[in-house]
């Protein structure tokens, strides 16, 4: 196993206030989840409509774009999320689609901010149980934003052969002596 | 919106066969495989026009895999074959699947003569520096010393690099990935298969039985920052963690320096897949670790004339000069005969997830645990003729993602939240009537409770699914998702 604490040092210094959920978490150097910034859990880039763009215009984007969530910004900054979940709920009721995105979306979403640590991503995500959340900068504007599958992949590229390589069925047994 | 409906769209799925693959657990092999099944329905053809070639050794089973035509040819062959379909059927997408031994040592000769000849066909070269086949002897890429079955004092034989090798006969597109780097692998697939003329590729492909690692160096988290440097057009070849390095020439020797100090991005090498001479590229192929961090992507990427288009032009000017000539007569000449079939003998594998040594708690936990560790919930299931408004109540009433679509016991598909976004959307009310099974998604891929959480992991992040039905001899008893995966590994990283 090379040396992986190559790049602990700096990190450590600068975040050393943060530690994950509390307590100084005890795993091998190169998972350094108190240490590594948010951008490294593959976030992605986000979604965003003006709050007076109709229900079903966003149903169609959404759609088209193959996403389960969209941001709404107004003057640049986030004002709500509206994910696929609500999606459902609205047509489970029946509502109708001409209403503005800012009647049905979710105001004051959780969110993340650029130098949040993918430590404290999991946390946030884990404990409040969501799939997705935004990302903002100092000003409040979104930047991105970071999924769980992003995070999931961002876990398994610390040890990628034991993932990526696996047959695709689990039990498999050889009936016959394989020929080349 | 308008949508082209002629041709199917198509997805991984329908580029996966019905036979079991049978590679060692943990082998890159299924990581190429599972990257060349996404590559392929992104590239706009038709599934039947493509044909994979291969010829003898463990990546030559490749063709099984794929539910596209396919040809598991003779030892190292595989180019040979490969050049009688593309120039007779130049409409087709082939794609020759290789090994080092295959193509560098029992096929060195035919696969010099296709890449030369500029054939359009893409040639993907596994590259695990082994023979894993025949158990462990050395290959024509195995390292001077490497001790193996066949060479117990150390390889005395100074080894091939593929890329050099093809570079030497000029092949007009080549490449580099790594079998676990897998965006990396699907974006260079996807280049092979848009070049024109012979894409040669490489993969570092780990094998996990008989050459264990030897890649660890270039897909190690923590190292493969300054042991790999990703070959971009145009750009400087800059490499490290905090990408401070860099590759200048010293006349006609690259060199690494550290960038700052005086030395800028403008003094480093930039790379040009275009040049005409092959130079740079074969300069760049002689970049090893560990003296060097090795290049990845593409090296070479140029326009040349191809074979199969001009041996069709000869073809056609000779048939309309002399008329066709008569293949039946050749066909039907000589001897012919059939060999009996032998009888094959049963054995058991053993089947050792991983095969690797786990580097920290949580991967040996996600080879460890069984899935029933996640406690799987028992899901709402609704009957195949439920109307649209059924399902939907039930999904929000039961505040899941997902339901199962059960006819008795048979598992016959799910519909989650996505697929009401995604296929009712802004039709829901009109389509409310009609039954969940012209909208759910059929037939979903499942695992069983005692499987180990690693293979969730792999279904979650390769194959994209968000849920996956649990089953317990053969019946599902539950659903996970990905939040649940989430929330074990948290529990993990907290301990």
């Amino acid at each position: 196993m090379p040396d992986g604490g190559l790049f602990i040092p700096l990190v450590v210094e600068v975040r050393r206030e943060r530690s994950f959920f509390g307590v100084p978490h005890r795993l091998e150097p190169n998972l350094n989840l108190d240490a590594e910034l948010i951008a490294e859990a593959h976030p992605v880039e986000p979604l965003s409509v003006v709050p007076d763009t109709s229900v079903r215009e966003v149903f169609a984007l959404m759609k088209a774009q193959k996403t389960g969530s969209v941001i709404i910004c107004s003057d640049g900054k986030v004002a709500g999320i509206f994910t696929e979940r609500d999606a459902l709920n609205l047509m489970a009721q029946g509502a109708s689609l001409d209403a503005p995105i800012s009647e049905v979306m979710i105001t004051t979403p959780a969110t993340l901010h650029a130098d949040d640590t993918v430590g404290t991503a999991v946390k946030r995500m884990s404990e409040g149980g969501y799939r997705r959340l935004p990302v903002v900068d100092g000003e409040g504007r979104c930047v991105s934003f970071l999924k769980v599958s992003g995070i999931i992949r961002y876990l398994i590229e610390h040890f990628p052969q034991t993932v990526y390589n696996l047959p695709p069925e689990p039990s498999q047994v050889m009936q016959t002596r394989e020929g080349a | 919106m308008s949508t082209d409906t002629s041709l199917p769209v198509l997805k991984p799925a329908d580029f996966a066969s019905d036979q079991d693959v049978r590679w060692c657990p943990g082998c890159g092999d299924y990581s190429i495989l599972a990257q060349m099944k996404k590559v392929l329905p992104t590239l706009g053809i038709p599934r039947e026009k493509f044909v994979f070639i291969s010829g003898i050794g463990c990546s030559s089973r490749f063709p099984y895999y794929m539910n596209t035509y396919g040809f598991h040819s003779i030892h190292g062959r595989a180019p040979a074959v490969a050049t009688g379909v593309k120039t007779v059927r130049p409409d087709l997408s082939v794609w020759v699947i290789t090994g080092d031994g295959d193509a560098l040592s029992i096929g060195g000769n035919h696969l010099m003569h296709a890449i030369r000849r500029n054939l359009d066909v893409n040639i993907v070269l596994f590259n695990n520096r082994i023979y894993g086949l025949t158990k462990g002897q050395y290959s024509p890429t195995s390292p001077l010393g490497k001790v193996t079955k066949s060479t117990p004092m150390g390889s005395v034989d100074n080894p091939l690099h593929p890329l050099s090798v093809a570079i030497g006969c000029e092949a007009t597109f080549v490449a580099r990935t790594i079998d676990v780097n897998i965006k990396h692998l699907g974006s260079v697939l996807a280049r092979a298969a848009e070049h024109k003329g012979t894409a040669f590729v490489e993969v570092y492909q780990n094998c996990n039985i008989f050459n264990n690692g030897a890649y660890d160096y270039a897909t190690d988290r923590d190292t493969k920052a300054e042991t790999t440097i990703e070959l971009e057009h145009g750009k400087p070849l800059i490499f490290g963690k905090n990408r401070d390095k860099g590759i200048r020439l010293n006349g006609m020797e690259p060199e690494i320096v550290e960038l700052g100090k005086g030395i800028t991005e403008d003094d480093l090498l930039f790379h040009d897949e275009k040049l005409p001479e092959p130079s740079l590229a074969y300069l760049l192929s002689r970049m090893h670790y560990p003296q060097f961090p090795e290049p990845i992507g593409v090296f070479r990427a140029v326009d040349r004339p191809r074979y199969d288009v001009m041996v069709n032009e000869q073809i056609h000017a000779a048939i309309e000069k002399k008329g066709e000539g008569q293949l039946e007569k050749l066909f039907h000449a000589g001897d012919t005969w059939s060999v009996d079939a032998g009888e094959q003998q049963a054995t058991e594998l053993d089947a050792d997830p991983g095969g690797r040594t786990p580097a920290n708690p949580l991967e040996e936990a996600i080879l460890q645990d069984d899935i029933s560790a996640l406690s799987p919930r028992p899901h709402p299931w609704v009957a195949p003729d439920t109307p649209i408004s059924q399902v939907l109540e039930k999904l929000t009433e039961s505040n899941v993602g997902c339901v199962l679509v059960m006819d008795g016991e048979e598992l016959l598909g799910v519909f989650t939240e996505r697929d009401a976004l995604m296929k009712l959307n802004v039709d829901y009310a009109e389509l409310k009537d009609h039954p969940v099974s012209e909208y759910m998604t059929p037939k979903p891929r499942t695992l069983g409770e005692n499987d180990k959480i690693a293979f969730a992991l792999h279904r979650m992040d390769v194959g994209g699914y968000r849920h996956l039905p649990i089953l317990r001899d053969g019946k599902p008893t539950g659903i996970i998702s990905i939040r649940d995966i989430l929330k074990y590994m948290a529990q993990r990283l907290q301990a």
